[in-house]
């Protein structure tokens, strides 16, 4: 792989759970610098496509590329209802994310404080680093799953409905956040959202994908028509 | 009787010995038990002991094998816990219905057989334990176990934290939870067969469960949450049966007493005084 390889590309990638396809023979080429929109309804495949380019969502045939720089991808899963009584503040969520041997037994590792100190510096999120993850709310813990994710500094970090359960104050504040990093931080970005607004002046390119197995079309906003079952397109 | 003179008897010391080692041991397992929420599990595997016990005397008495009744909890509590973990991803039945059938069914077994074996005497140690009968080999398997849960939370505190609060985060990260699980699941039976003898069956949960369960209330950081929880695991089973000893009480329902005083007091204080929720 070259260093101007796309960072990550799918060949007629299908995905199934069980016997029922959420996804037909799609192909993506994803650039560096890019920030990707991903959006359709419930059940088009969005959160699967992610689980595969992350290799968790093993009942697929097609092909993923990754860049080796891609290998390990920054991931912000759905927003899944936290344990507000689960005993863990915001500075050991982010330990326990770190790629590292270094034995943890709570609190954070000497040699680990400079890089998650760094990241909640970086995510304007400093204050909450001892503040217990049930007493947050939506948007800092949103906050604080993305500067998790971006510990280990990965090239491209996916977002899965980074929006949901968020107000519209603090989904606005995200979204300027994700530019900052994408624009200040030359991060390449995959964010995946059944809401369209949300993707509105964030992404830099957009795929919509249909709910009906099988299909897959290219966003409304790209105004030309492309071949269904095939996307390697680029927008602006 | 003060301690010194309790600690002229060598039954008094392997007792406390055996607190010291098992106190902690359970205390750390006990601190996933509860947010993994498998206290019903950790009391379902120790009220199966009985079957395994029966079990163990049947295999004796048909190849005329004299092996230690703990060997045989081991493998039935670590199969039983296999067993469940195995039928919980086949089944749309939950995990505490599963845990339920499992817990009355081998309890029923094992009563049946116990009586079948005219074994009725041994009932009562079975249930409420005899920590004063263990001897240098108990206390050898009890350091053995102790040694490898240290390590296990060594090497896994991270990943089985991030298993334990987002599966699918971790799956993300390259962790395995549902191995994580089997593998936690199996120190859990294996801590119930080797400390059967200290609390018994009806007992012995609350050596798992309740330092975890008082630490959970009173902290609001992992860190202090594993100090707490080691804390009192260590400090409560000599407690319980320093107080056995002098007060002339049974040493099992008197260990467990203490639990639930601390745990009480952890509650009060936690309504009195409430955490803070940033520092």
């Amino acid at each position: 792989m070259t260093s101007t390889s796309p960072l990550l590309e799918t060949r007629s990638l299908t995905l199934r759970y069980g016997t029922r396809e959420v996804l037909e023979d799609f192909s993506c080429t994803v650039e560096r610098g890019e920030l990707l929109g991903i959006s359709g309804p419930n059940g088009a495949g969005k959160s699967t496509l992610l689980k595969a380019i992350l290799g968790i969502h093993r009942q697929s045939c097609g092909t993923i590329h990754r860049h080796p720089l891609a290998k390990r991808p920054g991931y912000v899963p759905q927003h899944a209802p936290i344990d507000k009584n689960f005993p863990l503040t915001a500075s050991e969520f982010l330990a326990i994310n770190a790629h590292t041997r270094i034995p943890w037994i709570g609190g954070i590792p000497r040699k680990l404080r400079h890089g998650i100190c760094g990241k909640l510096d970086c995510l304007e999120i400093a204050h909450l680093a001892h503040r217990p993850l049930g007493a947050l709310s939506g948007g800092e813990l949103q906050r604080v799953r993305i500067a998790a994710a971006l510990l280990n500094d990965p090239a491209l970090l996916l977002l899965d409905e980074p929006s949901s359960h968020l107000d519209p104050t603090a989904a606005a504040s995200l979204k300027k956040l994700l530019l900052h990093l994408h624009s200040e931080h030359s991060l390449t970005l995959i964010v995946v959202s059944h809401a369209e607004s949300f993707l509105d002046g964030l992404a830099t390119r957009r795929i919509s994908l249909e709910a009906v197995a099988g299909t897959c079309s290219p966003s409304p906003s790209w105004g030309h028509p492309v071949p269904t079952h095939s996307l390697t397109s680029s927008a602006g | 009787m003060d301690l010194t003179d309790l600690l002229r008897y060598d039954f008094m010391r392997y007792a406390l010995i055996s607190g010291l080692l098992l106190g902690p041991t359970c205390a750390i397992l006990g601190v996933f038990v509860n947010l993994r929420g498998m206290a019903f599990f950790s009391d379902a595997l120790a009220h199966s002991a009985l079957t395994g016990v029966a079990l163990g005397f049947m295999i004796d008495s048909a190849t005329g094998w004299k092996l230690d009744p703990t060997i045989y909890v081991l493998i039935f509590s670590c199969l039983l816990a296999l067993g469940m973990g195995w039928l919980s991803q086949r089944t749309p039945l939950a995990r505490d219905t599963i845990t339920a059938f499992t817990f009355t069914g081998s309890v029923a077994l094992g009563v049946i057989l116990i009586s079948m074996l005219g074994k009725h005497r041994m009932l009562e140690g079975l249930l409420f334990g005899s920590i004063y009968s263990n001897g240098p080999a108990d206390i050898t398997r009890q350091a053995i176990l102790a040694v490898i849960v240290l390590i296990f939370f060594l090497t896994q505190l991270r990943p089985l934290t991030l298993a334990t609060l987002d599966p699918e985060l971790a799956r993300a990260r390259g962790i395995r939870p549902a191995l994580l699980h089997y593998a936690f699941s199996l120190l859990v039976a294996a801590a119930v067969a080797v400390g059967l003898k200290m609390l018994g069956a009806l007992l012995l949960s609350a050596l798992i469960v309740i330092p975890a369960a008082a630490a959970r209330i009173a902290t609001t950081s992992f860190r202090s949450l594993i100090a707490l929880a080691l804390l009192l695991g260590i400090l409560i089973p000599p407690i319980g049966i320093t107080a056995s000893a002098t007060l002339n009480l049974p040493t099992g329902p008197a260990i467990v007493l203490v639990h639930i005083a601390v745990l009480a007091i952890c509650q009060v204080l936690h309504l009195l005084f409430p955490k803070k929720s940033s520092s």
